[in-house]
């Protein structure tokens, strides 16, 4: 006797009309039976609720990506600050010095100009990467505005809808008076008990 | 934008129009949050892990020769990542942790008087998650897909690059220690009483 196999019991348990070897065979009833149990006790724990991020955008994503890069940035020019990497622009074209500390000039004042321009470098590195942070901050405020400007988009909406059926209720109500109060005076009127 | 079909919406995202891209995660970011989290069952991994996601479908967007639908590239990317993610984790938190973090509430805590009640139905799913969490990486991903995601034999197949009897028996490995389990619990419950 053949058995079914794992994916013809699988399509089995999943909808697929029963074989007519499991009218005879307990072993593959048993193994679909199996597999049922664990279906279902699998669909049981389905329901949690599932918690959704911001929407995700091609902004947010470069953005992202800029923060790698800010922080990229900011560690090059420490680094090129600290060993001592001048670039410098002239008349007669571009130039790059590099000189380890102390290794170009030995002077004091020189060191001293030397570590203004790395304190330098380190604040400018500072306001870049200030400045991507408050790029990425700005982003985020603006997904948060974007969603509730969506949402209240949608209050809205349904505000109107409601204040709209009310609006038809009373109409339909006020119609139904109507009509009762002219059946009304149409009555006393019949009765002569109005003029 | 809404109501353009995939592919369109790819080319102009290929073309770097954002908007195009933005309809495009707009459409698929429930469907794939939704299988991040039911396959890495933590909220905040499941966050980290959608946003490396949708970065890594953005990076690669230009790559995509429409080879397969767009639907299936997305999701093997989603898969890929998940599995990569299980397999690195190799340091597990502690029980009791995960305990408080699965039932909801402290089952040890003496303050809280319908804990009885509320531990029998919690037990339970405790149990079917902690049988789900034993599944190996590959047997995971094809359940949750098929069962939480409702997704067909076929496309599961196409976004794993697998044969449809290995996606078939796959699910039959996991559906069956799942349904194992179940049956050992019930059977020492009913011993029990």
């Amino acid at each position: 006797m053949k058995h079914l196999d794992e994916a013809q019991l699988i399509d089995i348990a999943f909808g697929a009309p029963p074989d007519a070897h499991l009218d005879t065979c307990d072993s593959c009833r048993e193994r679909l039976a199996t597999l049922h149990v664990g279906l279902h006790a699998v669909k049981q724990v389905k329901r949690d609720p599932v918690p959704l991020g911001p929407p995700v955008t091609a902004r947010a994503i470069r953005m992202r990506r800029w923060r790698f890069a800010g922080w990229a940035a900011a560690a090059a020019l420490v680094i090129a600050s600290l060993s001592g990497l001048q670039v410098s622009l002239s008349a007669e074209g571009f130039s790059v010095k590099f000189a380890t500390w102390g290794g170009e000039s030995s002077s004091d004042e020189a060191l001293q100009i030397r570590l203004q321009e790395t304190e330098n470098q380190i604040v400018k590195a500072l306001e870049l990467h200030a400045q991507v942070l408050q790029m990425q901050v700005d982003d985020r405020f603006n997904a948060i505005y974007a969603e509730n400007a969506q949402q209240l988009k949608e209050l809205s909406r349904q505000m109107e809808n409601n204040l709209q059926s009310v609006d038809y209720q009373n109409g339909v109500m006020i119609a139904s008076l109507r009509d009762d109060m002219h059946s009304f005076i149409e009555a006393e009127r019949l009765k002569g008990k109005l003029p | 934008m809404e109501s353009m079909a995939d592919l369109e919406l790819v080319a102009r995202a290929q073309r770097g129009e954002s908007p195009a891209f933005d309809a495009l995660m707009l459409r698929y970011q429930t469907r794939v949050s939704n299988m991040v989290y039911r396959y890495v069952e933590d909220r905040d991994v499941a966050s980290d892990l959608v946003q490396d996601i949708f970065v890594k479908i953005y990076t690669h967007l230009k790559r995509f020769k429409g080879e397969s639908s767009f639907s299936t590239w997305l999701f093997r990317i989603a898969a890929n990542d998940c599995i990569d993610h299980i397999r690195r984790q190799k340091t597990r938190k502690e029980t009791s942790l995960e305990l408080i973090s699965e039932y909801g509430f402290d089952p040890a805590d003496p303050r809280d008087e319908s804990v009885d009640e509320r531990l029998i139905e919690a037990a339970d799913h405790q149990m079917v998650r902690l049988a789900i969490r034993q599944l190996d990486a590959d047997q995971k991903m094809v359940l949750v897909m098929k069962v939480y995601e409702e997704m067909t034999f076929e496309d599961i197949a196409a976004a794993l690059a697998l044969p449809l009897s290995t996606v078939k028996s796959r699910l039959y490995k996991a559906l069956e220690h799942v349904g194992r389990q179940v049956r050992r619990r019930q059977l020492i419950e009913r011993i029990g009483t």
